[in-house]
């Protein structure tokens, strides 16, 4: 059963229209980002949805029943709901702030206790040093992270987020993007999040709904949007980098190609038709590169030369766009990819994402 | 909605607390806020409590003016006023009538009971009007007696500066009269005006010489006056209104309680000029309770026992 | 390291100068005063001055007696006068008061006579005052301070009961009235207060949240304009008529005169305050807060009462105070239009030039105005810390 379902559903702001014959449907699990330019009405939808707005007219179906039939505070206790300055209880503690749903659901103490240290835990914040402090003494990042609790501790089926990230700066923020994903993969929740920035919208949602002027454009996962922009207002909207954009969720895992590296102690050369390999030792540990032209030397580790930069060496999780940005840098159309011990895992070249990126991308017409 | 309807029977429980209504077999005594009020009310409600009657105390409520719509409005059923007050009630500050003792006595019980329903019991012969007392040094080396001998001190030459108020020195009954009567006046030099129509005051700057002052509008019946070695002239051409205090009742409750005259008539009679002077002395010199003095007095009298 | 403590030591050195600085000044300004003006009064009766007391007049009368007293004092200010600057205040101000009662004990006092405070003894007071505010004291040696005072207080005031201090004689006259004068004036702003409030938190949260809220609060601000003895005059007529027109509130004690009118001048002056205190209260919640609270979940009523009261709660304790504390002090003008009060005295007494009198009505006054608004500040202090972290 989908959890939320619109049908036809229209918003006037007295006279002005704010959102037109809006009609989508959102499974469980999903994780759906609704993102457009300003005044798209991508704000307003979401506030329908726990009737701090109610829509003109249309239907808005929350598990099977039609909003109307809810009451209003109770239906909000069953969705969580996050926005963008938080907007925590200065005069509460970050534990009876998180406690708020479970009490205002007169949940046992025991329960809320269990839970608030639970989701702080799933939120990384270690409950013995934050569970007692107040919001006063909380960094940005921290108090976000501590309404994204808040929005959970009830263990609501669907989770609305209203720019949460907005507030943050550009580390912070993808450090908390990274965060979500990871809590996503724990919990996998159902999320219905709105915001400005495409890079985020890309990294984190199952589907993206892009809107303009109050209407849908299109409602497809990022990588259809990428590859096939419904309309020239997408086009525009994706922007002129949006094959880069589709490498934004790709890994390097996805293409990582073996690499027959030149081992330390083993006589010989590869059996490669490459004029240089990367230089292991025993341990296959990565030691650097080496060319095959010059071979008159009694000692391997003379003319082994190291990598530019330390960031060359890439992990398997590292994204294909940060991939291709770093090749550029370094100068580089290979990088070795390594474990967390160093250790060569293989190799990812810039053919290899130039490929992908062919892969159905359809003439600009 | 609840706190709400606690708040409204508090206050209004409240209401009652703060005054008492008036119940059957009780009478409600007020007076003005001044020293003789407070005397003279205290001795109303004493002698009446003596007599059995249950006396709610309204006594020194406030001004004269407080004072009078209080008793015609009914608040309160009994207070002493002055005859020469008559004057200002009813607008008649140029009438001659004022001037003389029963005359003025007649024509305010007269208008009062007319126009107010007030009946105006028997009053005390002390006439509590303004004078000019000076201080007894200078009473005795100018031979000061009246107020025609300080005439024709001040118009040889006299060093001479009076304390009043701005009343006393601009109101046309009052200083601008003497001035006609007695054939003198002063230069602005010669007067000190204190705003504000306290005695008090004057008869203080009088007596300490401030601002070399040796003169102060005073009342007839002040207390300080001896203390404060002050001399009242006397005033031989009768130019002021004569003010004797005397019991006011509403026409109603005497009715109730047809023996009140009988009660209070003797006491106002006892009241003289020396004798007022002298309880006021108490109150103000010696700092005694007004309730105090009076029932002393009443006691020393026979009235009380 | 060397180099630290010696200029720790200098700092030190410094602050001790400055305080024994401080107490020579606070001994020397003492002993000036002493000379140069009248301590007190032998007055013959209450409104005549009389003969004024000099601090030399009683060294010459009983001189080793004095310098044993003014030098145990000087000493005791230096030794524990920086530590416990309150304690050396308080016994100073307790020593003058009860002096009279020691002193002219047994003395042959001529009936009416009394000793009454001069301009000397109110120098003192000023001087001891500001010793003892200024002064730099730990919190522990602070309530040493008070306790010791309290202790010689209650030992003190019992002796004062044939103390010849003019204020004790009025006092001791007065004393019935004066309780009486003091309820009455407790009562009045008691009850004008509560009926303020309970009239300003609904009118005060419209006034917050709708717009016909600012015409009740532009309504209040224009009733604090008026001059509060003018608001005092004119509710008399109002109240006459209804009381002539309603028999029934007649017998309730409602009349044109007295409780009834004051109670609402003072109740009415209080609006404004109370007013302004809800409404910036209310205001200074921060609307992501309280949006998040309904997207939470939170019934209206539910995020009124446990999110923007409590947040709200600062300010209005602010605005709260102002107007207890400003409707204790209005309410002495009451007994112009008959309705009591602690006015009564300060009336009384400059109808009858005595200084006693008003003082006798206004220090309870005094009392209870500066007593209500610390009491009202700290409540206020310690709800701001409970809530300091709030308003990020």
């Amino acid at each position: 059963m989908p959890i939320l379902s619109f049908e036809k559903v229209n918003y006037w702001y007295g006279s002005q229209q704010a959102v037109k014959d809006l009609s989508f449907v959102l499974e469980e699990g999903e994780f759906a980002v609704i993102i457009g330019p300003s005044g798209c009405g991508k704000s307003t939808t979401l506030k329908m949805v726990n009737r701090l707005l109610d829509p003109t007219d249309g239907t808005i179906l929350f598990m099977g029943r039609p909003l109307g039939s809810y009451d209003p505070v109770e239906l909000r206790r069953s969705m969580g709901y996050a926005i963008q300055n938080v907007g925590l209880f200065p005069h509460w503690t970050v534990f009876e702030n998180i406690a708020t749903v479970p009490r205002l659901l007169k949940w046992p103490a025991e329960s809320i206790k269990r839970r608030v240290l639970e989701i702080l835990e799933l939120v990384g914040l270690a409950p013995a040093t934050y569970q007692h402090k107040y919001p006063a003494e909380l960094s940005g990042g921290e108090a976000q992270r501590v309404g994204i609790a808040r929005a959970l501790a009830a263990d609501p089926p669907l989770l609305l987020m209203d720019e949460p990230f907005g507030a943050l700066d550009p580390m912070q923020r993808s450090r908390h993007q990274q965060a979500l994903l990871d809590i996503q993969g724990k919990i996998k929740k159902t999320i219905l999040m709105v915001t400005h920035d495409l890079d985020e919208a890309i990294l984190l949602a199952d589907r993206i709904l892009i809107m303009n002027k109050g209407q849908l454009v299109q409602w497809d996962t990022p990588e259809a949007i990428l590859k096939a922009p419904a309309n020239a207002f997408v086009r525009k909207f994706l922007g002129t980098d949006r094959s880069l954009k589709r490498l934004i969720r790709r890994t390097i895992g996805e293409r990582l190609k073996p690499a027959i590296p030149l081992v330390l102690g083993t006589p010989g050369i590869p059996d490669t038709d490459r004029s240089w390999a990367w230089v292991v030792d025993q341990d296959n540990t990565l030691k650097g590169w080496m060319s095959f032209e010059a071979t008159n030397h009694d000692k391997w580790e003379d003319i082994i030369s190291p990598l530019p930069t330390a960031e060359t060496a890439v992990s398997p999780q590292t994204s294909l766009k940060d991939a291709l940005s770093i090749m550029l840098s370094a100068g580089m159309k290979v990088l070795p990819v390594v474990d967390p011990r160093g250790r060569l895992m293989g190799e990812i070249s810039m053919d290899a994402i130039e490929d992908l990126i062919k892969e159905g991308d359809p003439h600009e017409g | 909605m609840k706190l709400s309807k606690i708040l409204v029977t508090l206050l209004i429980l409240s209401a009652t607390v703060i005054s008492c209504g008036t119940q059957k077999g009780s009478i409600v005594v007020g007076s003005k806020m001044d020293t003789e009020g407070a005397l003279l009310g205290n001795m109303i409600k004493l002698v009446l409590e003596q007599k059995g009657y249950s006396v709610v105390d309204k006594i020194q409520l406030g001004g004269t003016p407080i004072v009078r719509k209080a008793i015609i409005s009914g608040e309160i059923d009994l207070y002493p006023e002055y005859t020469g007050n008559g004057a200002f009630f009813f607008n008649e500050a140029e009438n001659p009538v004022w001037k003389d003792a029963s005359k003025a006595y007649a024509r305010v019980k007269e208008l009062d009971l007319a126009k107010n329903n007030l009946v105006w019991l028997q009053p005390a012969s002390a006439n509590n009007t303004w004078a000019i007392a000076v201080r007894k040094d200078l009473a005795a080396n100018a031979g000061l007696k009246t107020l025609s001998d300080l005439a024709s001190y001040v118009n040889k030459g006299g060093g001479f500066k009076l304390a009043g108020s701005e009343e006393f020195v601009n109101s046309p009954a009052a200083l601008p009269a003497f001035y006609q009567a007695y054939g003198f006046t002063l230069k602005p030099e010669q007067l000190l005006i204190l705003s504000g129509g306290n005695t008090a005051t004057t008869e203080k700057a009088a007596s300490e010489g401030t601002d070399g002052v040796n003169a102060a509008m005073a009342y007839g019946t002040d207390g300080q006056l001896a203390a404060f070695q002050l001399f009242v002239l006397e005033d031989d051409k009768n130019v002021q209104p004569v003010y004797q205090p005397a019991p006011v009742v509403r026409k109603a409750v005497l009715e109730k309680y047809p023996e009140l005259p009988k009660l209070l008539d003797p006491i106002f009679q006892k009241l003289d000029l020396v004798t007022l002077q002298t309880l006021n002395a108490r109150i103000v010199v010696e700092g005694k309770i007004p309730e105090d003095v009076a029932r002393e007095w009443l006691k020393a009298a026979g009235f009380i026992k | 390291m060397a180099k630290g403590s010696r200029l720790h030591k200098i700092i030190e050195g410094l602050s001790c100068q400055a305080l024994f600085c401080r107490n020579m000044v606070f001994v020397i300004s003492l002993v000036l005063i002493c000379f140069v003006f009248p301590l007190y009064q032998l007055d013959p009766n209450r409104v005549v001055r009389g003969d004024p007391v000099f601090f030399s007049q009683l060294l010459s009368d009983s001189t080793i007696l004095f310098l044993c007293l003014t030098g145990s004092f000087i000493l005791l200010v230096f030794v524990i006068g920086s530590a416990f600057s309150q304690l050396i205040s308080g016994l100073g101000i307790l020593f003058l008061w009860t002096f009279p009662a020691w002193y002219w004990e047994g003395y042959p006092l001529a009936s009416g006579y009394r000793v009454s405070p001069s301009i000397g003894f109110w120098l003192m007071h000023l001087v001891l005052f500001f010793y003892g505010v200024l002064g730099d004291t730990s919190k522990r040696n602070r309530t040493i301070s008070w306790l010791v005072l309290a202790i010689l207080i209650g030992i003190a005031v019992p002796l004062q009961d044939k103390s010849p201090l003019s204020l004790f004689i009025e006092l001791r006259a007065q004393r019935t009235r004066l309780i009486g004068e003091l309820l009455q004036h407790l009562r009045l702003s008691f009850f004008a207060f509560a009926g303020a409030l309970a009239v300003s938190v609904p009118l005060g949260v419209l006034a917050a949240k709708k717009s016909v809220g600012k015409g009740f609060y532009a309504m209040a601000g224009i009733l604090q304009t008026v001059p509060s003895l003018a608001l005092f005059g004119l509710l008399m007529v109002p109240y006459r008529i209804l009381a002539q027109q309603v028999p029934v509130l007649r017998r309730w004690g409602v009349s044109g005169i007295g409780a009834a009118p004051a109670i609402t001048a003072l109740g009415l002056y209080a609006l404004l305050p109370l007013m302004t205190g809800i409404r910036e209260g209310l205001r200074s919640v921060p609307a992501q807060t309280l949006e998040a609270g309904r997207g939470l979940g939170f019934s209206p009523w539910m995020l009124f009462l446990k999110v923007e009261l409590p947040l709200a709660m600062p300010l209005v304790m602010a605005g709260t105070r102002t107007a207890f504390v400003q409707t204790l002090g209005n309410a002495a003008l009451a007994p112009l239009i008959g309705a009591g009060g602690l006015g009564f005295f300060i009336f009384q007494g400059i109808g009858q030039t005595s200084t006693d009198m008003v003082l006798l009505g206004v220090f309870p006054l005094l009392l209870l105005t500066l007593g209500s608004d610390a009491i009202l500040g700290a409540l206020q202090k310690r709800l701001q810390r409970s809530l300091a972290h709030a308003h990020t």
